[in-house]
């Protein structure tokens, strides 16, 4: 068998359409699973709704799946699919701004784009804090850059450091998360609040 | 029974079939062995020295020319702007990199073409791309192009054109002073005189 599309290389606007396309459909799922709500998304911290847990554990694991599978029948090959390189400072330091961000303005910045789309106030300043950030950041990057590249451990997948493979990994994802689904569940129930955007 | 319990026992199963898989590289990027003979035998894999020398003349960035004899034969002559990256050390973590990229087109330079024909078919084995083989190797370009063989008087002009060319070039590789053979320039084509027609004689005049 051989790869799903048969193409080595896609030119920079076909790959920017593509790229387009996916992103149309992405925004599309998130809006419609409620991501857009920034009640539903600050209630993952609070306990009383854990569909933002779930989603993207479901979609870890059926992308985590599905490539594992289609690698496995020689459809994908997996030596040329990207790996996200891993500087650890920028990981600790970006996720502990994310996390404030999303728990402070109510979205992460897919979910905020998503928002304004269908013309959420809050969501369009929270898109323009991003933006502010953004430019912050890019024009100071200079003071950042040495703390910012420090600790580069390269484009590392969590299954070569445990020295596991692969699948044995994935299985253990997939067990976390069946867990973390159940737990999200019992959480939902224990914290349970009256959905106020009905109210509305 | 519960969807979701289904859907769980559903997705651990998945994941434990996945957890049995062996370990598996797949590399699309790696031609098979006919592919490989392919590109071989239909000769896009390889240059000619005609074409270098041209390319070199013009300074075209795009080549990049690994010279993969050994040492003592690249220091005794050897192709400007080539590097010396001998065979056996031509694979090993250090310079492998230059026969895996994308920016240039590798001309693999050996004494003959069998050597670098044999990077070729290494090289395209592991995937890598951009590589080429100068046709007939270094003594091709000495035979043609620093030396190049003064064509047949019944030669064609097609080929005695190219034999200035390769003069040219071999003056700019080496610096020596071309001389042209008087053969291969065009005589000037007199016209032919006719005869002046004379009044008609004879008969009964």
């Amino acid at each position: 068998m051989g790869p799903i599309i048969p193409v080595n290389e896609i030119s920079t606007e076909i790959n920017f359409l593509i790229a387009f396309l996916i992103g149309l459909g992405f925004g599309f799922a998130l809006e419609q699973a409620g991501f857009s709500s920034s009640r539903k998304l600050a209630g993952m911290f609070y306990g009383y709704d854990t569909t933002v847990l779930k989603v993207f554990f479901t979609a870890a694991i059926t992308a985590m799946l599905g490539l594992l599978f289609l690698n496995y029948f020689e459809m994908i090959d997996m030596s040329i699919v990207y790996v996200n390189e891993y500087y650890i400072n920028s990981a600790i330091i970006g996720g502990i701004i994310m996390g404030a961000g999303f728990i402070i303005g109510g979205f992460c910045p897919g979910t905020s784009v998503c928002a304004a789309a269908i013309g959420k106030k809050d969501a369009w300043w929270f898109l323009l804090g991003s933006f502010l950030g953004i430019v912050l950041f890019g024009e100071t990057y200079s003071l950042w850059e040495g703390f910012y590249l420090k600790n580069y451990l390269g484009n590392l997948k969590l299954s070569t450091y445990l020295n596991l493979s692969d699948g044995v990994f994935a299985f253990l994802v997939i067990v976390a998360a069946v867990l973390m689904f159940w737990v999200g569940e019992l959480a939902e129930k224990k914290f349970a609040r009256n959905d106020i955007t009905k109210e509305l | 029974m519960n969807t979701r319990i289904i859907l769980s026992v559903v997705v651990i199963a998945l994941g434990a079939i996945s957890a049995m898989f062996p370990s598996k590289v797949n590399n699309a990027l790696v031609p098979t062995e006919e592919e490989i003979q392919w590109e071989l035998r239909s000769g896009a894999s390889f240059i000619n020295v005609d074409e270098l020398a041209e390319s070199l003349i013009n300074k075209d960035p795009s080549y990049f020319l690994i010279d993969i004899r050994d040492v003592k034969a690249y220091e005794q002559s050897a192709i400007p702007n080539s590097i010396n990256i001998p065979f056996d050390s031509l694979f090993s973590e250090n310079w492998i990199g230059y026969l895996d990229q994308n920016a240039n087109r590798n001309i693999l330079i050996s004494t003959d073409e069998l050597r670098a024909r044999e990077v070729f078919e290494l090289a395209r084995r592991k995937g890598f791309k951009n590589n080429y083989i100068l046709a007939g190797g270094f003594k091709a370009w000495e035979n043609t192009i620093i030396n190049p063989p003064h064509p047949s008087v019944t030669a064609p002009e097609t080929e005695l054109i190219l034999y200035q060319k390769r003069l040219a070039s071999s003056q700019f590789f080496t610096g020596k002073t071309a001389v042209f053979s008087n053969s291969t320039t065009k005589k000037p084509v007199l016209p032919i005189k006719r005869k002046k027609k004379k009044a008609v004689q004879g008969g009964c005049s």
